[in-house]
């Protein structure tokens, strides 16, 4: 029977067809249209855009390579958006990889935009240790930090760093995360819950949502389609705008694939109860 | 197609660990212990270029804080469980200051978000999303509280249905965020092996 027959479907045919329906449109985009969410998107750029000139913002970027094509997409349009502004940057992670592989990136894009390493950005990569490392930070950032960059250059060869004594709300005006998991906002809500905190979530905002209401959170986004959203309101197109065709299809096609499974069970059990009765 | 070693056997990395999509083989096991090994690696050289070099250099030799010595010797003592069993106990002193120490911090710390997110959530009432979210909390609340009383009390059957829905949605927000984070990854690779390794896009 047929409904039998795809309800035991070999999970590889769905893997490859999912897989395919998010491979054809990274090669051939079809340029689905993107709307502007006022709730989320607009409002996490207008916060950025409020932030005073010459004030300094964290950066944490805590992801790793997995995230790059969809947070990795929003952090270079965050980073020339408040760099044109003359805001003040600093970079880490809670995750050790985002902060090493994103520094070409940035650096390619401060190079574009005319930025200074140690004078308008610094990136001081990732610091083990978890919280309590944040915590040493909080008291004195340079000792938290070990007083190196990514690069083992020593802060006070960073001029940058002479205003950066301690992470509190008197040094930096905003923390933005990008988050992939765990550990991730909630390190900021727990312990620097003074500091404006921006949010980025992979995947979707979901239940974080609640963190907005609260106020814990001022802004944020999540997901491909945030990020798509806000390539376009910073005019700095990437990654993220391209593969929101991708990401949108294969859900088109998981969504078939679920209502296809649910008919087909409902169409068995009706089956094999009639088969009992008879 | 980019011929750069490194690019190839990120392909190669790449490929071989989507391989077990299909079957796991030995390809996969290989880059799969390889990962690991080399997350192991690189967190011994950052722990060694971010503590032990600073501490030693900077600030023991340095500075001159040589009592950084007594917290690196009781440090030292969680390797006796590695040794003879008559010295294993010794490891417990580190066990118990750290656990000690994790429990102190979460007590002082981990209240705060959850109960400033609980203020601040039903801090102020004036549009109808506030309401639902007020119902919603209360239903969800009772449905714990009273999971026993559920076969008894029918009233309780009656909300209890409606919120098991109400948290199924929950579910399913959580899990579409998931696969939604999932899909972004492996558009991620196929984008790295489309543009940067085979330049077809």
């Amino acid at each position: 029977m047929f409904w039998r027959k795809l309800l035991n479907i070999d999970s590889k045919i769905i893997y490859v067809v999912v897989g395919l329906a998010l491979l054809l449109p990274v090669i051939k985009p079809v340029g689905m249209p993107v709307s502007i969410s006022e709730e989320y998107t607009r409002r996490f750029y207008n916060y950025l855009t409020d932030i005073p000139k010459d004030a300094v913002v964290f950066f944490d970027l805590s992801f790793r390579e997995t995230g790059e094509a969809e947070l990795g997409s929003s952090v270079l349009p965050a980073f020339e958006l408040l760099q044109k502004r003359g805001v003040k940057i600093v970079c880490g992670g809670q995750w050790q990889q985002a902060p090493f592989f994103m520094q070409s990136r940035l650096e390619k894009k401060a190079e574009e935009i005319g930025s200074v390493y140690g004078v308008d950005w610094v990136n001081i990569g990732y610091k083990p240790g978890g919280t309590a490392t944040w915590r040493a930070m909080m008291e004195d950032f340079w000792k938290g930090a070990a007083g190196v960059d990514c690069n083992e250059t020593k802060f006070d060869e960073l001029p940058l760093m002479d205003r950066v004594r301690k992470l509190d709300k008197e040094t930096f005006a905003a923390i933005v995360i990008w988050q992939a998991g765990t550990p991730g906002s909630g390190t900021w809500m727990q312990y620097a819950p003074d500091i404006p905190l921006l949010a980025v979530y992979m995947g979707g905002i979901g239940g974080n949502a609640r963190y907005l209401r609260s106020g814990q959170v001022q802004a944020m986004i999540g997901g491909m389609q945030q990020a798509a959203e806000f390539e376009i309101i910073t005019d700095c197109l990437g990654d993220a705008t391209g593969l929101l065709d991708a990401q949108s299809l294969a859900v088109l096609v998981v969504i078939a694939f679920i209502v296809l499974g649910n008919i087909s069970w409902i169409m068995v059990k009706r089956q094999d109860s009639l088969e009992r009765s008879s | 197609m980019n011929m750069d070693p490194l690019i190839m056997l990120e392909a190669v990395g790449t490929i071989a660990v989507l391989s077990y999509v299909w079957k796991e083989n030995a390809a996969y096991r290989f880059f799969e212990f390889t990962a690991i090994g080399l997350v192991a690696a690189h967190s011994i050289v950052q722990t060694w270029n971010n503590y032990l070099k600073p501490t030693v250099r900077d600030r023991m030799i340095g500075d001159g804080e040589w009592y950084l010595l007594i917290p690196a010797a009781i440090g030292l003592l969680y390797y006796t469980r590695v040794m003879d069993k008559k010295f294993s106990w010794l490891a417990r002193y580190p066990i118990s200051i750290s656990i000690g120490y994790s429990i102190g911090y979460s007590l002082a710390y981990s209240p705060r978000p959850f109960l400033k997110e609980f203020r601040n959530n039903f801090a102020s009432f004036g549009h109808v999303n506030d309401y639902i979210f007020l119902l919603v909390w209360l239903l969800v609340v009772f449905y714990f509280i009273f999971t026993l009383m559920k076969k008894t009390k029918k009233t309780l059957r009656v909300t209890g249905a409606i919120t098991r829905c109400l948290i199924m949605i929950y579910m399913g927000v959580l899990f579409g965020t998931s696969i939604l984070g999932k899909f972004s990854r492996l558009l991620g690779r196929y984008q790295f092996l489309l543009r940067d390794w085979l330049r077809l896009i």
